[in-house]
């Protein structure tokens, strides 16, 4: 038996071989994710910014330093040097790389498991690209911006949100992000392999396109110079795999049924939950609030407001107290997401401190990985 | 030396023809100075055929959607939206006449691209699209989609377990048309074929959109300049005042303030339509207004819990009543809207379309209406 998944990995790393396409990923630093840039929310402040992540104000990231990265182009073979992209680009941000923003349409599943595991050993998030157009839209992955200023309410007021005091730097930044050269993003979207990195985000947020495993022949979608049963017994052992991989990473039922009844001529959109359930619990006790789900509740009260307010049918009613709940929302919100961003920032410092203790080097990372993807084989039998 | 004659017509033949050719030419000139300028093309997905799977496939709930009697379904080849562009010219008024006749009542909205100006026309078509209770869409940038007038997709609900909790299926029953709505919002057809450099409504065609009994528009570009009329003050004057007149059935008085404003782009209902609407779909709206208040109080209930996952799920169900209120609202707002449009066809109408009378009818209201603004 363990000699059945000793060849699976070795059909995955021959698969990886095979390949000999020139283009690979790209790992690109997201300019204004820079920590000099990021800075402005706390007005120029670093002292600030590290008093509202909780971390120590004598470990501060070099402002020079990226928090977010690109990841894009098609996921290619080891000789195309992907996975080592993404090492040195780890290893540069001295544990500082915060999340991973995916433009990718998939490429090799062996690839992609190395570079998933990367990204869930130092603690990473991971986002579907979001665009304006053809450019990369960034939005920091720690902060609630706030909203504009409020008409007088009755009642109670409530404690301030965290970010309310940083409406002015939230406003400096957007000045510097909008001064800075636009970003094009090739490939809006995250499918196939790149799914595989997409799960092993810490934190997900974007819909991820999803297909079943496939054989691909030389210019076809399906290689047709293999039998059936070699077909199918081989596709079925690497879709268990896959299964194992994704309930590791915890992606949720939905995701796992959608990828399994996907067939590989085409894609289908699927959300992968916010975080690992386990992970959630944690969070919620923790933050004493489900993040997530009070980001659910406030995205559900705008289309609310948006749908009772078309114009299109020439009356409405008055949502008022759908506004003023969003509001209550986004101020509970903020506060749950200032310290979710804290526990994971302490989290992903830590992680990157542990896998790099005593230095890190690219043979050790990718032993590490190897190891993990080695477990996973082991755990799917 | 024999000195060359150029070759003349000659004889009587030769002198008819050419008679007939300058009276054919002098006809194609006097048609050309009067033929209509603006172009109306068929907006494709609005055709009725297309618009069929909207109600998925269904003509009973085609009608009950539209609060229309069970009976005969309109020539599925008739079109329900027109895009109207080109420049504004004497006869557009009758061609659009024309277009509404053939369509028997369901040519429901204008999406309005036009460019010129011709006051009187303006006046005509401003009377014809609010008589005949038509819907308008001012197109202001060169990016609009196509959007069925009577329904509005709502998503389902999302499900407001807590993150690490299995979350029920997605409810697609808000409204009827949900799956139908889903469906149609997928064709690739829906871009309007719009030209960048000739798509804005401005001078001319401001009255017209303002006569529409539900009036739209999509957002100018950003930086784009306010369109103005300073250019022709006096039209500029008449226009306001047209198109109060249209809206409230008077004429400003001449120190009115409203005369030295620019036209506004706001107001997507004209006050008779809104007491329509407001008195045909009360007890909708009174469910409607209470359920957001039930909602209300739900809310600030789970605030008092500081929005414990527990309490943030049990506000799943006052949102969801509340969706289907807001859909079932806006299905008798529809519903409102059709019949009002088909009843002014049935008044303009009955027992059948005088064309001819009807243009001088126009006419003659523009020509008043016009007449009387213009009196200092």
């Amino acid at each position: 038996m363990r000699r059945t998944w000793l060849t699976i990995l070795s059909v995955i790393v021959a698969g990886c071989l095979l390949a000999n396409r020139a283009a690979a990923i790209e790992v690109s630093c997201i300019e204004a994710s820079k920590y000099r840039h990021l800075y402005q929310i706390f007005g120029g402040d670093p002292r600030k910014f590290a008093a509202y992540l909780q971390i120590e104000p004598d470990r501060l990231p070099d402002p020079e330093l990226c928090r977010a990265a690109l990841v894009s182009g098609p996921i290619e073979a080891p000789e195309a040097h992907d996975v080592d992209k993404l090492m040195n680009f780890i290893m540069a941000n001295r544990g500082w790389l915060a999340t991973l923003h995916l433009a990718s349409g998939g490429g090799r599943v062996g690839t992609g498991y190395l570079l998933a595991f990367l990204a869930r050993s130092f603690w990473l998030k991971t986002y579907t690209v979001s665009t304006s157009g053809n450019a990369l839209f960034y939005m920091p992955d720690f902060f609630v911006p706030p909203l504009p200023a409020a008409s007088a309410t009755t009642g109670p007021t409530p404690a301030p949100a965290p970010e309310s005091g940083l409406a002015q730097g939230w406003q400096a930044y957007l000045a510097v992000q909008k001064g800075l050269p636009r970003v094009p993003v090739a490939y809006r979207g995250c499918a196939s392999a790149c799914g595989l990195i997409h799960a092993a985000g810490i934190e997900r947020f974007g819909v991820v396109r999803v297909h079943r495993t496939r054989y691909s022949g030389q210019g076809t979608l399906i290689d047709l110079s293999k039998s059936m049963s070699a077909t199918n017994e081989g596709l079925m052992r690497s879709e268990e795999l896959q299964v194992a991989y994704y309930r590791q990473m915890d992606t949720g039922p939905d995701f796992i049924s959608t990828y399994q009844s996907t067939p590989p001529e085409t894609t289908t959109p699927v959300n992968v939950s916010r975080y690992p359930r386990y992970v959630a619990d944690y969070l919620n006790a923790r933050c004493g609030a489900d993040a997530g789900q009070l980001q659910r509740l406030e995205r559900q009260l705008y289309a609310t407001i948006a749908n009772l307010n078309s114009p299109l049918f020439g009356l409405w009613i008055k949502a008022d107290r759908l506004r003023k709940a969003a509001r209550t929302v986004r101020e509970h919100r903020s506060k749950a997401e200032q310290c979710v961003a804290a526990a994971h920032e302490r989290e992903r410092l830590s992680a990157f401190d542990k896998a790099c203790a005593g230095g890190c080097t690219r043979q050790k990372l990718q032993a590490m990985v190897e190891t993990k993807i080695r477990d996973l084989a082991k755990g799917a039998r | 030396m024999t000195r060359m004659r150029p070759n003349r017509p000659r004889g009587r033949a030769t002198r008819r023809a050419a008679a007939s050719w300058l009276a054919v030419a002098f006809g194609t000139l006097l048609s050309i100075t009067s033929a209509s300028a603006l172009e109306f093309r068929c907006i494709e997905p609005s055709r009725y055929r297309n618009l069929l799977s909207v109600f998925n496939d269904d003509p009973n709930l085609f009608f009950s959607h539209l609060g229309l009697p069970r009976g005969r379904l309109p020539d599925l080849n008739t079109c329900r939206a027109l895009l109207i562009t080109g420049t504004l010219a004497t006869g557009d008024s009758d061609a659009l006449l024309d277009r509404i006749i053939a369509a028997k009542g369901w040519l429901a909205v204008l999406y309005l691209s036009l460019e010129g100006a011709n006051i009187e026309e303006e006046a005509r078509i401003a009377s014809i699209v609010r008589e005949f209770s038509l819907k308008t869409r001012a197109v202001r940038q060169s990016l609009y989609r196509y959007q069925p007038d009577f329904a509005r997709l709502w998503e389902p609900p999302i499900a407001l377990t807590g993150t690490s909790a299995a979350a029920p299926p997605a409810r697609d029953d808000i409204s009827p048309l949900h799956r139908g709505l889903q469906a149609y919002a997928v064709r690739r057809d829906l871009a309007l074929p719009l030209d960048a450099n000739h798509s804005t409504c401005n001078d001319g065609c401001r009255p017209i959109w303002f006569a529409g009994v539900n009036r739209l528009y999509n957002a100018a570009p950003a930086g784009a300049p306010a369109p103005s009329d300073v250019a022709d003050p006096v039209n500029a004057r008449l226009r306001v005042a047209l198109t109060y007149f249209i809206d409230l059935n008077r004429l400003p008085a001449a120190d009115d303030p409203v005369l030295s404003k620019p036209l506004g782009w706001t107001s997507a209902t004209p006050p008779a339509t809104a007491r329509m609407l407001r008195d045909k779909c009360n007890p909708e709206f009174a469910v409607a207004e209470s359920l957001e208040t039930r909602f209300g109080e739900a809310f600030e209930t789970a605030a008092r819990s500081n929005l414990r996952p527990r309490e943030v799920q049990a506000l799943t169900t006052p949102f969801e009543a509340l969706s289907r209120s807001g859909a079932r609202l806006q299905q008798c707002l529809a519903a409102a809207l059709e019949g009002e449009r088909l009843a002014s066809f049935g008044r303009q109408c009955a027992p059948a379309c005088d064309r001819q009378a009807l243009s001088e009818r126009f006419a003659g209201a523009a020509r008043d209406i016009l007449g009387r603004a213009g009196q200092p």
